[in-house]
This record gives structure tokens, sequence and C-alpha cells, in this order.
């Protein structure tokens, strides 16, 4: 490289840029005003590595002149053709790096990382073109003259010809290499055991020179690396404090390039006397001339370091305890540069890890060392190299479904097999790779939720709706499927156990939430209350209440006063209607020796009243001796009124066989409407009449056997109920057509006036009233019995009338006062 | 020496009078409430009419009409007269759940008979006269006759449409709703039928007070019958 004027080392790639420049011509990344100030000609850790390369006899024997015509380096990027590359390593080969973050894009933390003027330390050792970047990172000091040896390409990476153009790239260009400028990486939770860790402070930190490891723990060829280095006399590479520098990368002078890990798991980084030359040429390494230590750099590793990282760096002070790398393996368990989807061009193959003796533990370069020493790449100290294990990678046979008892699957542990017993023990890298794979987090380091979650997630689980206890649903785990040994999960009932169909009821118990449980309850409520009945308590209601006491006591007054004081308030004369004359002539119009047949259709509950008029029409009758009159009823009773009736009116009633008038009680016609049929159409043979015999079953002497037969001149119904009389008029008058004289009560004679109207009755005579009328239109003085009655009935109505027009406009008033107020 | 037990007229009056009255006060005293005199009275009554309808049947019915022609000697009086006999002894057979089912050969006679005479006539004794007479002339006449026969019709006609339930509709709520045309016939017809319900009540309680009275005037007649 041209020094004829100053130049700027760039911190990321190593390379050399011109005085001026703010970017990167090969990488990208910003250069730092620590790389622009001074001019200080870092020396490049690619000088080291390229010398190493050639010492080694690797293909790339050329020594890049310039970044932007190293050769393109004899690996073939990526995995054969046809297979395609990973979109990390694809992308970084052929699209240009994204411009370097400008300086304020830098958080502050990568800024701190640049380490101070006053932290500057010595200057490192000169970096050869030779030297690998990731080893020259281990010695670049972390002084103005460079930023933070943070992630670095390797050589071998840097080195593509269309890898990385001199232009600052455009294009997309992966983070973890846009951040290649800064000084260090923030380490996150590593999920994946591949993941970069943390900038160890070591690698941040330059004030310390690096331990130098004994000559004979250093391997051989890392000691040609640092002597490759060390021909430059790069400047002392500014060491991070021993105890901050891991003891592997201590030995080693650098971490890898992180894509070498995140791609796929990392074989073993092992190596064989034959193979170790390849692949470390691969990376642009060269195998170690001599035993000679390199510039130490770091401290030697500390007890916790592997045994081949440890051989790596004897004597180097113990650090900080390594991050072991992840325990990652590949199926093939062998060549982690294969995995990578590398192969190399030339006839070298890699080294395997059968074949590849170990190699020598040589100190590791100070990664803060000027070229000649080595540095790692910063990518490399992303790696965290934890000795949580990791998650492995499925072998054949695991239960994937959890199906087996165990849940974990078995610890992939590489094939040993193929682990050369000089560099790393089988046991070694068991160990490394069991220790070194990060694993997740315990769930006890898992942020914990808020306990209002937790509660109410709790209440969604099948044991508190169901409100089975906490410990019968955890006491069966499920045994299968996803849910393998997972307890309080709702159970899927079984229904076919694959010997017969079994089918249980699938619902446990009905599932009723608080709110419906309480309306259950209010109905129950209601329920019990309604077959309780309900209990009145209060005073004894009276027999009667006021009002009506009042009523009948005024009433009975005026029946009982007019007849106690002896005074008749209506006058007999006045009670004559042309009705009671009409039916006054009809029976004074009879012919002689007529017959007349007299219905009593009334009970004793309605003598009173019933048997006025019947006294008066028989009186009448009896003024007829010529007239033959029968009584007949349809009635229980009606014989025994007749009877009474008939005594009244003829003291001489006659109760014989005399002809010619003669006054005969048929008694009792049974059937009602039949029996009045009957009497009518006449009987079957050989069933006597009705008019064959009277009430005391003696002979009557009468031939005929229905009622046209014997011919009546009138019948007169006397009826307390309108009932009665229609079974006469329909049975008897309209068959005969005979003439139909009805005698109501009061109740009933409104009823009879239709059929009055209609010409089926003679006439209608109505009460107590009528009957006087009937009777003193007879000529005959009513009795004063009768005239009591009749009085009585008069004032009693009266009163009664003015009791009900009063009780009418009170209710009326008291109406329409409550229609007005609920207007 | 034989117990005459025959009471002279003035005897049976006495204590006809006297039985009449307590009996009488027994029944009225259910205006102070159910009381056991007016149970008594109540009972008495109710067996007193039971078998004085029970004898009246035996001797008015029983005998003449089924008894005297089975023992008569015609062999056609008896065949008829067996009819009823047979028709009796199955609605016996009704008291007996096994053997109910043959009294109801004799219901099914009683009932058939019965509503064949009371629709006959009814139809012809009733129905179609009032028809008859409800078709009344409203030529000019008198005028007397002219308003009782518009009255008549009117009367006839509306209350006839106030029972025809099917000419009310209904409300959205479900309430009967009236057809306008239909709505004043109807509470014509409504009133007719209140003012004969109303005369009817009125004659009711005439004849209850012509009732009471009577019974008033026959209580003071035992009393003085008793007294005497």
């Amino acid at each position: 490289m041209s020094q004829t004027e100053p130049l700027v080392r760039c911190s990321i790639c190593g390379k050399e840029n011109p005085a001026g420049a703010t970017i990167c011509a090969y990488c990208g990344t910003r250069l730092g005003s620590a790389a622009l100030a001074g001019g200080v000609e870092q020396p490049s850790p690619s000088n080291d590595l390229n010398d190493l390369r050639s010492q080694l006899g690797l293909t790339d024997t050329k020594k890049p002149t310039s970044p932007l015509k190293e050769p393109e380096p004899d690996f073939s990027y990526g995995p054969a053709e046809g297979k395609g590359a990973p979109d990390w390593l694809s992308d970084i080969l052929q699209t240009p790096l994204p411009p370097a973050p400008l300086q304020e894009e830098i958080p502050d933390w990568l800024q701190d990382i640049e380490a101070p003027p006053s932290a500057v330390p010595a200057q490192p050792a000169p970096i050869t073109d030779e030297t690998p970047s990731w080893l020259e990172d281990l010695e670049r000091p972390a002084s103005s003259s460079a930023s933070m040896p943070s992630l670095d390409l390797p050589d071998w990476l840097a080195e593509a010809p269309s890898a990385i153009p001199a232009t600052p790239p455009t294009k997309e260009v992966p983070d973890w290499l846009n951040e290649t400028d800064k000084p260090a990486m923030p380490v996150p939770p590593p999920p994946h055991p591949l993941e970069m860790p943390e900038e160890p402070d070591w690698l941040t930190r330059s004030s310390e020179e690096p331990a130098k490891p004994s000559a004979d723990e250093i391997p051989d060829w890392l000691a040609e690396v640092e002597g490759l280095g060390s021909s430059k006399a790069p400047a002392p590479a500014v060491k991070p404090p021993a105890e901050e520098i891991p003891d592997w990368l201590q030995g080693i002078g650098g971490p890898e390039p992180p894509s070498a890990l995140s791609v796929e798991p990392s074989s073993p980084v092992v190596s064989s006397s034959e193979g170790e030359a390849d692949w470390l040429a691969q990376i642009g390494l060269s195998k170690p001339a001599s035993a000679e230590p390199a510039t130490p750099s770091l401290a030697p590793p500390s007890d916790e370091a592997p045994d081949w990282l440890r051989d790596l760096i004897p004597s180097a002070p113990s650090p900080a305890p390594p991050e072991k790398p992840p325990a990652h393996v590949t199926p093939e368990g062998g060549d982690w540069i294969s995995a990578l989807g590398l192969k190399p061009t030339s006839s070298e193959t890699l080294p395997s890890p059968e074949s590849s003796p170990p190699l020598p533990v040589t100190p590791a370069p100070d990664i803060t060392s000027e070229p000649g020493g080595t540095s790692a790449p910063d990518w490399l100290g992303l790696i965290d190299f934890s000795e949580q294990p990791g998650p492995s990678l499925p072998i054949a046979g695991e239960d994937l479904l959890g199906l087996s008892a165990d849940l974990a699957p078995p610890p992939i542990l590489p094939d040993t097999e193929k682990v050369p017993e000089e560099l790393f023990s089988a046991a070694d890298i068991s160990e490394l790779l069991a220790e070194g794979i990060p694993e997740e987090k315990p769930a006890d380091e898992l942020p914990e939720a808020a306990p209002e979650l937790l509660a109410q997630i709790g209440d969604l689980r099948f044991e508190a709706i169901t409100g089975q206890p906490a410990g019968k649903a955890e006491a069966t785990p499920e045994t299968v499927g996803a849910l393998k040994d997972v307890t309080g999960v709702i159970r899927p009932e079984l229904l076919f156990d694959g010997v017969t169909l079994q089918t249980r009821s699938l619902v446990d118990g009905t599932v009723i939430t608080k709110d419906q449980t309480r309306r259950i309850e209010l109905v129950q409520k209601l329920l019990s209350h309604e077959s309780e009945g309900v209990s009145v308590s209060g005073k004894r209601r009276r027999a009667l209440p006021i009002v009506r006491w009042l009523v009948s006591i005024v009433v009975a007054a005026a029946i009982i006063l007019p007849n106690m004081l002896g005074f008749a308030l209506l006058d007999p004369s006045l009670a004559q209607p042309d009705s009671v004359r009409a039916i006054y002539q009809l029976i004074e119009t009879l012919p002689p020796s007529g017959h007349v047949l007299v219905a009593f259709e009334y009970e004793p509950d309605t003598a009173g009243e019933m048997q006025i008029l019947a006294q008066a029409l028989l009186e009448h009758l009896a003024k007829r001796p010529d007239l033959t009159v029968y009584a007949v009823s349809t009635r229980i009773t009606g014989p025994a009124m007749a009877q009474s009736a008939f005594e009244q009116v003829i003291p001489t009633y006659i109760d014989d066989d005399e002809p010619g008038g003669r006054w005969i009680n048929l008694g009792y016609i049974s059937g009602e409407a039949n029996g009045v049929s009957a009497l009518t159409v006449g009987s079957s043979p050989g069933v006597p009449s009705p008019l064959a015999f009277d009430y005391l079953g003696r002979s009557t002497g009468i031939t005929a056997t229905r009622l046209t037969e014997l011919s009546p001149d009138l019948i007169i119904v006397l009826a307390s109920r309108t009932d009665d009389l229609r079974v006469w008029i329909e049975q008897a008058g309209r068959p005969t057509g005979l003439p139909i004289l009805a005698a109501m009560s009061a109740s009933s004679a409104p009823t009879a006036y239709p059929y009055q109207q209609t010409g089926q009755l003679a006439g209608v005579l109505s009460g107590v009233n009528e009957a006087i009328a009937y009777r003193t239109a007879s000529g005959n003085n009513p009795a004063p019995s009768v005239m009591a009655i009749w009085n009585a009935q008069a004032s009693g109505a009266l009163v009664a009338a003015l009791a009900i027009a009063l009780g009418g406009v009170i209710y009326g008033l008291a109406t329409r006062r409550e229609q007005q107020e609920q207007d | 020496m034989a117990l005459n037990l025959t009471l002279s007229p003035s005897q049976a009056e006495f204590f006809g009078a006297v039985l009449g009255l307590l009996f009488t006060v027994a029944l009225l005293s259910y205006l102070l409430g159910d009381n056991p005199l007016y149970r008594l009275a109540l009972h008495t009554f109710i067996g007193v009419a039971i078998g004085y309808a029970a004898l009246v049947v035996l001797y008015q019915v029983l005998v003449p009409r089924l008894i005297a022609p089975l023992a008569s000697s015609d062999p056609m009086v008896v065949g008829l007269a067996s009819v009823p006999l047979v028709l009796f002894i199955f609605l016996i057979f009704k008291l007996s759940p096994r053997t109910a089912v043959l009294g109801n050969i004799s219901i099914a006679y009683l009932i058939g008979v019965g509503a064949a005479v009371s629709a006959g006539g009814a139809l012809t004794g009733t129905l179609l006269p009032q028809i008859r007479g409800a078709w009344v002339s409203l030529l000019p006449g008198s005028l007397g006759v002219l308003f009782s026969n518009l009255i008549i019709l009117v009367g006839t006609v509306t209350t006839l449409i106030y029972f025809q339930y099917w000419l009310r509709g209904r409300t959205p709520a479900g309430e009967p709703r009236h057809i306008a045309m239909t709505r004043v016939l109807i509470n014509i017809g409504k009133g007719f039928l209140t003012l004969t319900l109303g005369v009817i009540y009125g004659g009711m309680i005439l004849s209850g007070i012509a009732i009471f009275s009577e019974r008033l005037s026959t209580l003071s007649d035992w009393i003085n019958i008793v007294m005497r």
C-alpha cells in the first residue's frame, strides 16, 4: 500500500483509505474522526492475514494493493451453483454496501466505545496485508486511529470481488454488515445460539497490552500469523484488560465472522494437520511457521476455557469466563465451512474433524493491536458463547410431537468421532457445544405477568368455571397430543376406546354463570310464594255492610208499616187495566159445560204471589158451576198447590165423581215437556193416560186419553217461570190450537208478552196488581190480606225504586269524579 | 189401646203454625250468617221435599204407569209396560262403573226424546211464531201501531246485531273494535237489552216484596194462633 499520502485505515475492514475519506471504500463504513485524524496509518489486519495466507500456501498469493483491486479469493462463496447462497451472503457478494452511517447516527454507546484519545494505547503492531482481519481486530488499539474493533469482515469475505465494492453500497445490506463500523453491538438476549453476543469489554478497551502467551502454548499457525504480523512491527496492540478477554479468544486472536455461525450451526472448530492449513488459508490465515507466539494481546484462558483454547493460549492470563460457542453440530457432524455452504475451489479440502490435527495453541493476539497481531472481528464478539445450552437440532427418531414420555429431546451431542484428537477432544467439543448453545431464558427469568392478568387467566381455567378443585384437574395431566404433560385443560371425552363405542356424557355438568344462578333462585322464590298462599291479616269482616243494612231496613219498614199501621196506599179501583177486562170476558164467555184445564206450574216459594192470581181466576170459574176444571202440574209440588187453591176458592169443593161441574186434581205429570207432549198426543196403548187418575190415584172416569179428545175450552197456565209457560205453549197450544191464558208472576210476565203479541196467548195476568184488578172486575172485593200484600208491595216497590234511583245517581257522580281526577 | 195420632183441624193448625213459625224464623236467621238453626231448617225442608216428591212419584207415576200395567193380565199391556221397566233397570246399572255401559241406553233414549220434543216445540212453537210476529207492517196506519211496530222492528234488529260479535274487529292491541256503521246499531241493541233486563229486575223486586209481605202476614197469623 502506498504511503505517500496520509491514509486512513478503516476500523472495520482494515483497509486503507485516502486521507479525507469519510466513508470506507471497501466496506462502506463511516470512517471515524479518529481514523481521519492524524493520518495514522493503522496496520491493516488484512496484511497480516494475507501474509499468513501466503505462508500457508493458500491460493491467494496476491497481496491486495488496492481495495478495489484485491484479487478475488479462491473460495467460491456460497454453496455450489444451483444450491443458492444464503441471502445475507449473496447480498454481500452482489450488492454494494450501504453508506456508512453518519457520525450522528452512530449511537452514543458506540461512539463511546471509540476510545478517547487518552485511552489510546500504544501503537499496536503493524498489521500486514496478510494479517487476517479478525486477527487485526485483536491488535488494533481502541484509539483514535480506528474505531472500535467491532464487527469486521474477514478477509476471505472482504476480498470477494464484488462483495465489498469500493463505493458505498446503495442497495440493501444486512444489518449486521451495516453495523460493522460500530465498535460494539448490543447483545440482546440470545434466543438463537448463533446470535452475536455483546461486545466484550476487552474488545473495547485498549488500555492494556494484551498478555503474551508463552511460546510453547501458541499454536504454530497462530505463531506464524503473529510472526507475519510482527514483520512490520506493528504497533503494540492495545490490549483490553486481561480479565475481560475470554480465554478462548485470547488464544486464537479474535472471533470468527458472524455469518459463519449465524446461518447454520457451526461445527466444532477443528482442524487437522492437513486440513488445518486449508481452512486457515481459506479464511486468510496461514499456518503458523513457528510456534512463536504472536504479540500476546489477550490474557491466558481461564480454567473454564475449553482445553483446545487453553492449549492455544496456555500462559495467557485468565480472562473473563469464556463464552463458549453453542453446541451446534451439523447433521454430518463435520465441516462447518461446508455447512455454511462454502466449498473451496482448490484441491485443498476442508479440514475434517477426523483428520485435522489440533492446532497449536498460541496466545491470542491482541485484537486491538496493530497489524502484525491479530484481532478478532467484532462480529465474533457478538457470539454468545455462554454456558447455557441451547436447543439442539432434532435428531433422527426424536419425538417432535411429544408423544413419547419425555418432552425434552435428548441433547444433541456432536459427533465426536470426527473431532480430531489433536485439536479438540471429543469430550471437550461435546462439552463445548453442549455448554455453548445459548438456551432460551428459563421461565423464571421471563418477565412476570401482571397479577391482574394472571388472575384473569386463572378465572378462565376449566376448574374455575366448573368449580372443580384444581387438584382434580391437575391430577390428570394430558398424556397425548400437543398438550402432553399439561394439566388443567378441558379434557376431550373418550368416545371410542378402540374396542367398543362408548358414549359417555359429554358434559360433566351444566356450566351456569352467577347471573343465571341468581335468576334461577329468584324464580324459585316466586314459585314458592305462590304455593304458600297469601294470608290476610286484619279485623274480621262484618256480615253486612252498613249501606245494605240501611236499605234493607228501609224497604222492610216500607213493607211492614202500612200493614201494621192499617192504612192502604192504593185503591183497588185503580187497578183495572184493559187487558184484565179482556181476560175476564174470555172466561165469562166460556161455553157451558166446558172444560178448563188449569196448570199449576209454581212452587211453594212463589205461592205467596201466585196463589193470589190462582184464587182470582178460580173464583171467577167457580161462578160457573157448569164448567169442569182440571188441575194438572208438571211439578212435584204442583198438585199440592192446586189442592190448596181449590180448597180456598171453593169451601164446598166437592171431591167426588159428581157430574156437572167437578173440579178434578189430576196430579203430577212427569217428564215436563215430554209429559205435556204425551198429554197432547196421547200415550201408548196399555199405559194409562194422565187423565185417568187423580193426584190420589183414584180413577177419574175420564175416557179421553189425550188432550185433544178432552177438548178443553181454555188452558190456564199459572207459572212463576217463563219456561213452564213456554212448554205449554209449544207442546199444547200449537198442536191443539187451544187458547192459553197465562197468569204469571211479576218477574216472568215480561217474557210472556211476546207470546201474547204473536197470538199464542189469550191473555196475560201479571202479579198481585192484576190479580186485584181481576177480582175487582169480577165484582169480588179483595180480601184484606190481599190488600195488605198489595199495599205492602206498592210501598216497598216505591221505596226500592227511590233507593235504586238514588244509588244510581250517587254512583254516577262518583264515577264521573273519578274520571275527572284521572283526566 | 190404640194410640190416636190423628190431629184435629185446630190441633193440626196449631202445630202447623208453630212449626211454620219456627222454621220461618230459622231460615230468616240467615241474615245474621250461617248458623245451626238455619242449617236445621234447611235440611228439614230438603228432607220433607224429597219425601213428598218420592211419594208423589210412587203414587202418581210408578204405580199407575208401571206396576199396574205389569200386573195386568193383558200380555200386550205387560209387554209394553216392560219396556220402561227394562230401561229403568238399565238406568240403575249406572251406579256401577262396570255396568254403567248399559245405562247409556236409557240415557240415550231420554236425551234423544227430550231433545226432539224440545227442539221441535221450540222451532214450531217459539221461533217461527216469533219471527212471524216480528214481521210487522210499517205501512202507514195508526200512529200508535206504526210507532209500536217500528219499535219492535228496531229493537229486534239491533238486539240481534248486538250479539253478532263477528262484526266487531280487533285493534292492533287485541281489543274489540266495532265497525263504524254497526257501532250505532250495536249501542241501540244494547239499550233495548238494558231496558228489558231492568224491567225483569223490577218484576223480581215486586215478586219478592209480595212474597215477603205474604210471609209476614202468615207469620202474624201464626203468632195469633199460637198466642191464642
